[in-house]
């Protein structure tokens, strides 16, 4: 398979891409896949001027001259795409909402009504088969309502991808965290297996994945001292 | 009297987003000082994530670019406004990358007390403002803020598109309705 991973971390060291690198290596376990990993931070991507201009041409390229052409045309060629970085103000750090922005040249203006009700544009790639997972860090201690706008967001963005929202990642920089933060990375690579196996996780790993790795208050103990 | 900023995100000039924060403007001016800071007329790098403002003098973030002149723009506003077209069930890029720049110790010295919401979509989708208002409330109970309303205008693509409707009389409601 194909796997395209957006890294939209801005940092170098990022510690989502932790996770995303062991969910990879979990994935490769089952197969040899052709990876390209995207380090957004390293594109020029400018934002969306809203023109439209990529529906009059409807080449499925953007008018804008920058590196996100390129990224759509391993987007549209990808089997699998991994979107992978940190929570930034309850969404997307805004580098790679810039390039969410941007892949609006692969679709139309003209819309579809799908039998369910639900409507959207008419997509010039076959989205069906392409599979979306979702990996995103975050560094609050516990995650109520902290990640609700960004999974309605990628919901509808994506139609239902795999999501796996993480909290308390900054413990995966912090060596004396190994102990609980090694075991987080063994579980990622074995969801990367059954990801590669089967492309879907089942709610049980999910929710392994998403379990804190230690309690809120000793969290809070942690980054306070 | 508050001082209030409307963060206008979109680039297009006279479009629809802009309208609307006219006409909140138009509304909110009666009795207090607007000011309308659009996106599209300041240069603003993203967020690093390198939290450098954490311990530099003054909070100062490294890179010296036009968020300089919205931090002070923000220190000064009791009342803020975002306004944005929905782009993939978010605000704007340009938009998010002022919002991201704002996770620096500095906004512990603002005094802002309230926040409102302007959004426009092209689309008519029913769902198409839930992830941006779910968003919106967690920020309002993050920072204790005061919502002061939203207002949604959908199906709105062309410049122009928001002169049909009853967006502009909302927005400018949603101002002169201000206390």
């Amino acid at each position: 398979m194909k796997i395209l991973v957006l890294n939209g971390s801005p940092k170098v060291k990022s510690d989502t891409f932790r996770l995303t690198d062991a969910f990879l290596k979990g994935m490769n376990r089952s197969a040899e896949h052709e990876v390209h990993i995207l380090h957004v931070r390293e594109k020029k991507i400018a934002p969306c001027r809203g023109c439209f201009g990529c529906w009059a041409r409807g080449d499925g390229h953007c008018v804008i001259k920058d590196d996100q052409n390129a990224i759509l045309d391993l987007y549209r060629d990808a089997d699998v795409i991994i979107w992978s970085f940190p929570l930034y103000c309850y969404g997307m750090p805004s580098h790679l909402k810039a390039v969410l922005d941007r892949t609006i040249p692969l679709v139309k203006m003209k819309m579809v009504q799908e039998a369910d009700g639900t409507v959207r544009h008419e997509a010039l790639v076959d989205f069906s088969r392409i599979h979306t997972v979702i990996i995103c860090g975050c560094g609050f201690p516990h995650w109520e309502g902290n990640f609700d706008g960004l999974k309605q967001m990628c919901k509808t963005c994506f139609g239902n991808p795999e999501m796996v929202c993480v909290p308390e990642t900054p413990l995966l920089n912090v060596p004396e965290a190994a102990v609980v933060a090694d075991p987080l990375l063994a579980r990622f690579e074995k969801a990367g297996e059954e990801y590669g196996a089967a492309l879907s996780l089942s709610d049980k790993t999910i929710a392994e994945l998403e379990k804190p790795m230690i309690s809120a208050e000793e969290y809070i103990r942690q980054v306070n001292s | 009297m508050s001082k209030i900023i409307v963060l206008v995100g979109s680039v297009r000039k006279g479009g629809n987003t802009e309208a609307l924060a006219r006409a909140f403007a138009n509304g909110a001016g009666q009795r207090h000082d607007v000011e309308l800071v659009s996106v599209a007329d300041y240069h603003i790098h993203p967020c690093l994530g390198c939290n450098r403002c954490y311990t530099s003098e003054g909070h100062r973030c490294f890179r010296q670019d036009d968020m300089v002149t919205i931090y002070g723009k923000l220190m000064e506003a009791e009342i803020v406004v975002v306004a944005s077209p929905v782009y993939f069930y978010g605000i704007s890029a340009q938009l998010k990358t002022l919002v991201d720049r704002l996770h620096t110790p500095m906004r512990n010295d603002f005094r802002i007390r309230k926040l409102g919401l302007i959004l426009v979509g092209a689309a008519t989708l029913p769902d198409l403002f839930d992830p941006i208002l779910l968003q919106y409330r967690m920020i309002l109970r993050f920072f204790r803020l005061e919502d002061i309303g939203t207002v949604l205008v959908n199906g709105a693509k062309e410049k122009g598109d928001v002169l049909q409707g009853d967006g502009l009389k909302r927005a400018f409601e949603m101002g002169s309705t201000l206390a």
